[in-house]
C-alpha cells in the first residue's frame, strides 16, 4: 500500500498530478454494455422481440446483468450468460403480452440495412424475416441453443452450462431444432411469406 | 466435444444464417436512448435497488409500452442548464454512492479470448479474472456512507492492515470488531465511498471547494482505488460548479481519453455543456 502524501491535501487538483491512471480492462456495467449492446439486441430479435419493445427488453437485460454481475464467473464467456437472461426476460415478456391485446407479438418488422446495396439489402432483409419467422416456429426449449450455436457459434459446452442442461442434452435440443428450423423455412415459402 | 450425430445444415439454411449475422448493429439514435436510460437507472442506484424493471411497469401500467421502469431516464425538454447541471451532479453522485460499488467489486479482470471448439462464428473476446470477485450484491453498508458526518482526521480503515497483529484491539463496535484480520474490498471499497460521498454531499450543498477537497484525500488514500472513475467524474463536475472551466475540460477531455466506454461521459458532456 503506498503510503499517504500530505501533500495532496488541498483543495484543488495538482497540475501535473495524474488525475486518471491507465484503463484497466474489466466487466465492468459500462463496459459490458459497450461491447455486448449490439449482441443483445440482436438476440432479443431472434428471440421475437419486436422493435417497439427492443429498447425496453434490452434496458431490462442490462439492468438484470449489471444487478448479478457479482454472480457471472468471468472465466466463462459473456455472452452465453446475457444470453439465459435475455431468453428468459423474453420468455416473461412474451408471457405478460400473450394477455396483453394491443400488443400483438407478432410484431417483428425489419429494419433497413443501411450499408447494403438496395438490392442487397431488400434480399437480405427478407432472408431475415423468413429467419425470424422461422425461429418462432422453432420450441422455444430448443429455441435458445440454435440461436446461440448456429447463428452466434458459441461453444456448446457453455451454451450448455448458460442453460443449466446436460451437454448430451444441449446437442440433442440442437439437432431438434434444427429439424424444426428447416421444416419450418419451407413451410414459410410454401406459404409465400415473408 | 462434438455430437457425431449431429447432421450439416443444409446450404440454403446456412445461407440464410448468413443474412441473419449480417443483421445492422443498433442505431445511432437506439444507442444513444439506451444509453441515457442505463446510465440514469445505474447512477440512481436502481442497479443495487429493488429490482423494479421495465416488465414490472409494463405489467402495471400496459398500454404504456415504451415507458420502461425508469424514473428519471430522461431529462424532460426545455430543461434549463442549471437544472441540468444539477441534474448531472446528482445523477453521478448519487451513482458513485449505488452503482459504482457494483462496477468496482469487478475490476481487474484480464480479456481474453474463449476459442469457439465449432460453429460459424469467430470467437469473442470476454473478461476472465484471475480471481472470482466477492460474492455481493450490496457494495457496503449503511453506515459507511454518512455524507453528513465529517471524516475523522485518522486514516482510512484500509490502511489498519498495516498494523501489528499485537496492537490492541480498537472501541468495540461493528465496523472495527474484526480489526486483526485484513480488510476486504468491501471494507476497502466502504472507506472510498465515504470520501465520494462527501464531496457529493458538499457539492449538492454548493460547495464546489469541499468537494474538491475530499476527493483530494480520495487521490491521496486511493490513487488506484475501486472508484477511481467515479472520483475523475465528480472533480471534473466540481471544477465545472467552481468556475473552474479550462481545467474541468482539460480533465474532461482526459476522462474521455482514459475511459472512453464509460456510462459517466454523458452526464459529464451535459454538465460542460450546461455551463457553456
Amino acid at each position: 500500500m503506498e503510503s499517504p502524501r500530505d501533500d495532496e491535501e488541498r483543495s484543488t487538483p495538482a497540475p501535473d498530478a495524474p488525475m486518471v491512471p491507465s484503463p484497466r480492462p474489466s466487466v465492468r456495467p459500462s463496459v459490458v454494455y459497450q461491447e455486448e449492446l449490439a449482441f443483445v439486441v440482436r438476440s432479443l430479435r431472434r428471440l421475437g422481440i419486436g422493435s417497439a419493445d427492443l429498447e425496453d427488453l434490452a434496458h431490462d437485460v442490462f439492468m438484470t446483468a449489471f444487478r448479478r454481475l457479482d454472480r457471472y464467473d468471468p472465466a466463462r464467456p459473456i455472452r452465453p450468460w446475457l444470453f439465459g437472461i435475455a431468453f428468459r426476460l423474453a420468455a416473461d415478456f412474451r408471457r405478460l403480452v400473450r394477455h396483453d391485446r394491443e400488443r400483438p407479438i407478432a410484431s417483428v418488422s425489419e429494419p433497413p440495412d443501411d450499408g447494403a446495396a438496395p438490392d442487397e439489402a431488400a434480399a437480405q432483409s427478407q432472408d431475415r424475416r423468413l429467419v425470424l419467422a422461422a425461429l418462432g416456429k422453432v420450441d422455444l426449449a430448443r429455441q435458445p441453443v440454435f440461436i446461440m450455436h448456429d447463428i452466434e457459434g458459441l461453444p456448446m459446452p457453455e451454451i450448455a452450462h448458460a442453460l443449466d442442461l446436460p451437454l448430451g442434452t444441449a446437442y440433442s435440443r440442437l439437432r431438434q431444432a434444427r429439424a424444426e428450423f428447416t421444416e419450418a423455412v419451407r413451410a414459410e415459402r410454401r406459404r409465400g411469406s415473408p | 466435444m462434438m455430437d457425431p450425430d449431429l447432421p450439416p445444415l443444409s446450404l440454403d439454411v446456412a445461407r440464410l444464417l448468413d443474412a441473419e449475422r449480417s443483421r445492422p448493429d443498433p442505431s445511432a439514435d437506439f444507442r444513444a436512448r439506451l444509453t441515457e436510460r442505463l446510465a440514469a437507472d445505474v447512477l440512481d442506484g436502481a442497479v443495487l435497488g429493488d429490482g423494479r424493471s421495465t416488465l414490472d411497469a409494463a405489467s402495471a401500467s400496459k398500454g404504456t409500452p415504451a415507458a420502461g421502469g425508469a424514473p428519471a431516464a430522461s431529462p424532460p425538454p426545455g430543461i434549463g442548464r442549471l437544472a441540468r447541471l444539477s441534474k448531472a451532479v446528482a445523477l453521478l453522485l448519487v451513482g458513485a454512492a449505488g452503482g459504482a460499488g457494483l462496477n468496482a467489486a469487478l475490476r481487474e479482470p484480464a480479456i481474453v479470448h474463449v476459442p469457439a471448439p465449432q460453429g460459424p462464428q469467430a470467437p469473442h473476446p470476454v473478461p476472465a479474472s484471475s480471481r472470482l470477485p466477492e460474492p455481493r450484491t450490496e457494495p457496503a453498508t449503511d453506515s459507511s456512507v454518512a455524507p453528513a458526518r465529517p471524516l475523522p482526521p485518522s486514516r482510512p480503515v484500509r490502511h489498519a492492515d498495516k498494523a501489528p497483529s499485537a496492537a490492541p484491539p480498537a472501541p468495540a463496535s461493528a465496523e472495527s470488531a474484526p480489526s486483526q484480520a485484513p480488510l476486504t474490498r468491501d471494507q476497502e471499497l466502504a472507506s472510498e465511498r465515504a470520501l465520494i460521498e462527501r464531496a457529493r454531499s458538499a457539492l449538492a450543498r454548493g460547495k464546489p471547494d469541499d468537494a474538491l477537497e475530499a476527493i483530494a484525500r480520495h487521490r491521496r488514500d486511493f490513487a488506484a482505488g475501486q472508484l477511481v472513475e467515479e472520483r475523475c467524474a465528480l472533480e471534473i463536475l466540481a471544477l465545472a460548479v467552481g468556475h473552474n472551466l479550462d481545467e474541468a475540460r482539460r480533465r474532461a477531455a482526459e476522462f474521455r481519453r482514459t475511459y472512453p466506454g464509460s456510462m459517466l461521459r454523458r452526464t459529464i458532456d451535459q454538465a460542460l455543456d450546461a455551463k457553456e
